[in-house]
């Protein structure tokens, strides 16, 4: 299991390496596109360039042809077109001469040819009769200068087409390293891709399976909670069976033992009133020990069988009745937890009058879905045992608050009573567990009944005192009872 | 005439404590009528039902019935009685230690004509089975054909 685990971890480990690696690619090639693109766009521009230097070559020799030309014309007389004419052509051949010198400055060669170019080019504007000025005379330099201008612009146009060749060269190199790393993108994209089809169907892939086994976990667990619900039904059941066979089987024996100290105390009593008799009449014929034993020492045992008897019973009653609790129908409904504590209160009334104590009812309290039986049995045990257990030092006070909390509600019942050992604090939910001194009547068994009410209605009971001070009992309950449990308990389980 | 015939007393009690108790009060009441005493439900069905001296085919009886027996429980008992129309007005008076609320009414559903519960206080004890004795001798016994 690790192992695959481990493998599967490794293997993940290569697809992530290996996709970043194909990432990082393509964004290098992405960039080489570009800086492939701009140098392409810097190649075009060039080339328009030197166009435009051999077309600027080409308007010197035609201006240069044209002044000639107008040369020719003066000494034949053919024409005269004026000064104006020659005036135009000479400004657009200094015109095309600047922007071939300004275009050519990166390049010596043609640079170089320039004061040879001016110089033919003067020597042909003054012989067209143009105005030069005299520092540019430097005398005839050709006999044929129309021969030298072309020849020179021939070799200027022919620099400039050697370059264009480069040039060209030079951009379809540029286009066909595009077209390469354009065909290793689409190769790099698709490696990419089907990396992370790869990597996206593997997790998919494991997220369905996981899933799956969760929803299978999920539908085990709940059939595991459920067994295990009706298991504790079960017990459940079993337990307020036996509960009740064993209290009810052992009333049975007790009935006999009571029955027959009274049939023991009706003869002891029968052989008193014979003894006295004898007595009165005959002294002396009787033992003294016979006598003691007649009306000592057979009452004082049978007191005391009777009287265990008599606590054993209350206590058989006292289980009795709490596995009646827990068989109990709830009747859950909804009603006002504030008329419901008035119900309790009103009930005590002499009571609490007797004790003189004064009880404060908190308000407003919430409504609570709850069989109001079972919480009047709570409150009712918690107000009794405030006034039962009260300071004889001080006036007692009762005070029941609630509070929501969400989907719960916590009732409390506060006393300024004599308190509780914060030592048995548990115990005294105990069944037949008491606390403090022994000073009034009771078993013990008010609170564990109070603590069954209190579970059997999906809630729990704690105590929070301080002996001299006071006790406060806080019950939690759902605002909204759910008996699932006793639908359970319905129909499944006797 | 039911003066004719003494009323039998059939007491079906599986304790023997219980049993003893039960007479002695029965007597103490000053009831003097036979009572037929069984520890088990097999052997009191066979005689209120086959016996010839049995409630079924003679006689007048009062049954006293303990609803927790070691063969079946009291309530069967009760419903055959019950269910039997020669038996039917036989008074059974159940004595048991339960004092559950919902197991007193079956009994008074089934037909039970008295429901004592064993009490531990010896002097109700007493009391009851005296008021069973003044029971016993105003009750109107059925005619049995």
């Amino acid at each position: 299991m690790s192992e695959t685990a481990e493998t599967q971890q490794n293997f993940r480990a290569a697809i992530a390496r290996f996709l970043t690696v194909g990432f990082a690619a393509l964004l290098g090639v992405i960039l080489s596109i570009g800086v492939l693109m701009f140098m392409s766009q810097q190649q075009s521009r060039s080339i328009v360039h030197t166009y435009r230097v051999q077309s600027e070559i080409t308007a010197i020799r035609l201006s240069v042809t044209q002044l000639i030309g107008v040369k020719l014309g003066n000494r034949l007389h053919l024409t005269h077109q004026g000064d104006q004419h020659t005036d135009t052509i000479k400004n657009a051949l200094d015109h095309s001469i600047a922007q071939f010198a300004q275009m050519t400055r990166d390049n010596p060669r043609q640079q170089a040819r320039i004061p040879l170019l001016l110089a033919i080019v003067t020597q042909v504007e003054g012989e067209a009769g143009l105005d030069v000025p005299v520092d540019a005379r430097i005398g005839i330099l050709s006999d044929d200068p129309g021969e030298r201008v072309t020849a020179l612009c021939a070799t200027m146009l022919d620099e400039e087409t050697q370059l264009m060749k480069i040039r060209l060269q030079q951009r379809s190199d540029i286009a066909s390293a595009l077209y390469v790393i354009l065909g290793l993108t689409a190769v790099l994209l698709l490696f990419v891709a089907l990396l992370a089809y790869t990597t996206i169907r593997s997790y998919t892939r494991e997220i369905d399976a996981s899933r799956l086994a969760l929803r299978a976990a999920n539908e085990g667990l709940e059939a595991a909670v459920q067994e295990r619900t009706a298991d504790l039904m079960r017990a459940n059941a079993e337990i307020q069976r036996f509960v009740y066979i064993v209290s009810h089987d052992l009333r049975s024996p007790l009935v006999n033992i009571m029955g027959f100290t009274a049939e023991i105390e009706a003869a002891t009593n029968s052989l008193r009133d014979e003894l006295e008799q004898t007595l009165a009449g005959r002294p002396l014929t009787v033992a003294p020990i016979v006598q003691t034993i007649i009306t000592d020492d057979m009452p004082e045992a049978i007191d005391f069988i009777r009287a265990s008897a008599m606590k054993m019973d209350r206590l058989i009653n006292a289980i009795l009745h709490l596995s009646r609790l827990g068989q109990r129908t709830l009747n859950p409904r909804w009603q006002p937890l504030h008329a419901l504590v008035h119900t309790v209160t009103d009930t005590l009334q002499t009571l609490i009058n007797q004790a003189g104590a004064s009880i404060n009812i908190a308000s407003p309290m919430p409504d609570l879905f709850i069989d109001g039986v079972a919480l009047e049995q709570i409150l009712a045990n918690l107000i009794e045992n405030a006034i039962k257990y009260r300071s004889p030092d001080r006036v007692l006070h009762i005070d029941v608050t609630a509070q929501s909390l969400g989907d719960r509600v916590a009732i409390a019942v506060a006393d300024n009573g004599r308190g509780i050992d914060p030592r048995d604090k548990d115990r005294v939910f105990d069944l037949f567990r008491r606390s403090g001194a022994q000073d009034q009547p009771g078993e013990g068994i008010g609170l564990a009944h109070v603590r069954a009410l209190a579970y059997r209605l999906g809630g729990t009971i704690g105590l929070d005192s301080a002996l001299g001070v006071g006790s406060t009992f806080t019950l939690i309950l759902p605002v909204h009872f759910n008996d699932d449990v006793q639908r359970n308990k319905e129909s499944g389980i006797p | 005439m039911t003066e004719h015939q003494p009323l039998n007393i059939i007491m079906v009690e599986d304790d023997a404590g219980h049993a003893r108790l039960i007479e002695k009060n029965i007597r103490r009441a000053g009831i003097s009528n036979t009572i037929h005493h069984f520890t088990d439900g097999t052997s009191a069905l066979a005689y209120i039902f086959d016996a010839e001296e049995g409630p079924m085919r003679n006689g007048p009886a009062l049954i006293l019935l303990d609803l927790n027996l070691p063969d079946m429980s009291g309530t069967d008992i009760l419903k055959r009685i019950k269910d039997e129309p020669r038996l039917r007005r036989t008074p059974v008076v159940i004595l048991t230690t339960t004092d559950d609320k919902q197991e007193i009414q079956h009994c008074y559903d089934l037909g039970c004509n008295v429901y004592i519960t064993k009490p531990m206080n010896y002097e109700n004890f007493s009391d009851a089975i005296r008021k069973l004795g003044l029971f016993l001798s105003v009750i109107q016994l059925p005619d049995v054909d």
